[in-house]
């Protein structure tokens, strides 16, 4: 349900940024706030929670966006989340709204994760080898876990590509167990 | 009158009754002492004997007058009343005999019925004990089946466990050695792999 909501809102927000020509700026504006918001901690909180009046939420909400010169766009779209109630679904609304973004952009965000240090040329080459392999750019984040012993592990969305050493023991281990 | 009617009755129905009676008192009479000389009695003795014989053999033949007829007729009442007696046990025996002869046929019968039904019990009892026994084995052989499906149905569980367990540990095994002799060359070999094997990969798009 939140999930469903949030990519409605991000979804409307997105249509106004391709109207406007503005969806990049629009989704950046959106993530800034967002980070900045969570950096800042309680207001998060306090804009997000109906136990405070919506005034007070109001008030705060027009102070922060005073200070932070958003798009016009952008800041009614804030007011209209708390408004309806919705703040607390911005997180997911970033999300959503930078998946809309990265697929408009022909983009795709992942994961990988290695057991060893990895250096630029194999990540390059990796990211490569991914965007040839799923048809859009990739960008990855780099996590390093031990357990996984060796090779790598790559999750793009719904899509994962194990090849690690753990993957083939357990493999190893199920055969063993069938036979 | 009567002692004429009875003294010719005797002398024509018992002559030599009567013959006796004469004779004796002929010789009543005629006892002489020339005659009773010798024998050690007197004459008049010799009389009274006589006499007292005449009137014993008197009193018999009154006796046997008078009680002939309903002496005769006790004894014929008596003897047509045992005839009757054994004719009626006779009949009786008779009847008795029938029935006995009924009730042995019938004894026969029933002998031949007690066969027929021990018979019956026993065919009865023949299906009964082999239905039984077919039960039984029927009972049997099922547990044997589903015993030695559940045998084989531990087997493979146990086996499979086996093979689990001995998988698990395996792969233990090999981590363990893995991981402490993996090196950087290794891990790099790895992404390489990795990587040829993405590039391998048909397209998605």
């Amino acid at each position: 349900m939140r999930g469903v909501l949030a990519k409605r809102y991000a979804q409307a927000l997105f249509s106004i940024g391709l109207d406007d020509q503005a969806h990049e700026a629009y989704g950046q504006e959106l993530a800034g706030f967002w980070a900045s918001l969570k950096a800042a901690g309680q207001i998060g909180q306090v804009l997000s929670s109906q136990a405070y009046p919506k005034e007070v939420r109001s008030q705060a909400l027009e102070a922060i966006l005073a200070q932070a010169k958003l798009a016009r766009v952008v800041g009614d779209f804030l007011r209209l989340l708390l408004l309806k109630g919705r703040f607390g679904f911005l997180e997911a609304i970033v999300q959503a709204y930078q998946k809309l973004l990265d697929d408009k952009n022909g983009l795709i965000r992942g994961t990988v994760t290695t057991a060893g240090p990895l250096d630029d040329s194999q990540l390059a080459a990796l990211k490569s080898a991914l965007g040839a392999y799923i048809g859009r750019r990739v960008e990855v984040t780099v996590k390093s876990d031990p357990a996984i012993i060796g090779g790598v592990v790559a999750q793009l969305g719904d899509l994962v590509l194990d090849g690690s050493l753990r993957a083939k023991l357990n493999r190893l281990g199920r055969l063993l167990g069938t036979t | 009158m009567g002692l004429a009617f009875f003294g010719d009755t005797i002398m024509r129905k018992f002559p030599f009754l009567f013959g006796a009676l004469v004779a004796m008192a002929v010789l009543a009479f005629s006892v002489s002492p020339a005659l009773a000389e010798g024998t050690g009695y007197s004459p008049a003795q010799w009389r009274d004997f006589f006499w007292r014989a005449i009137n014993f053999v008197v009193f018999v033949g009154l006796l046997f007058f008078l009680l002939r007829k309903p002496v005769g007729a006790f004894f014929r009442g008596r003897r047509d009343n045992i005839a009757r007696t054994i004719e009626y046990l006779e009949t009786q025996t008779k009847n008795l005999e029938e029935q006995n002869e009924v009730m042995r046929r019938q004894l026969s019968e029933l002998t031949s019925e007690r066969e027929a039904i021990l018979a019956q019990y026993e065919r009865d009892g023949a299906r009964e004990r082999d239905r039984i026994v077919a039960e039984a084995q029927k009972t049997a052989d099922l547990i044997i089946q589903r015993t030695e499906a559940a045998m084989a149905q531990e087997l493979v569980v146990a086996r499979r466990a086996l093979a689990t367990e001995t998988g698990e540990l395996a792969v233990k095994l090999a981590t363990e050695l893995i991981a402490n002799n993996i090196q950087p060359e290794d891990q790099s070999r790895l992404n390489h792999e990795f990587m040829e094997r993405v590039i391998r990969l048909p397209a998605r798009h």
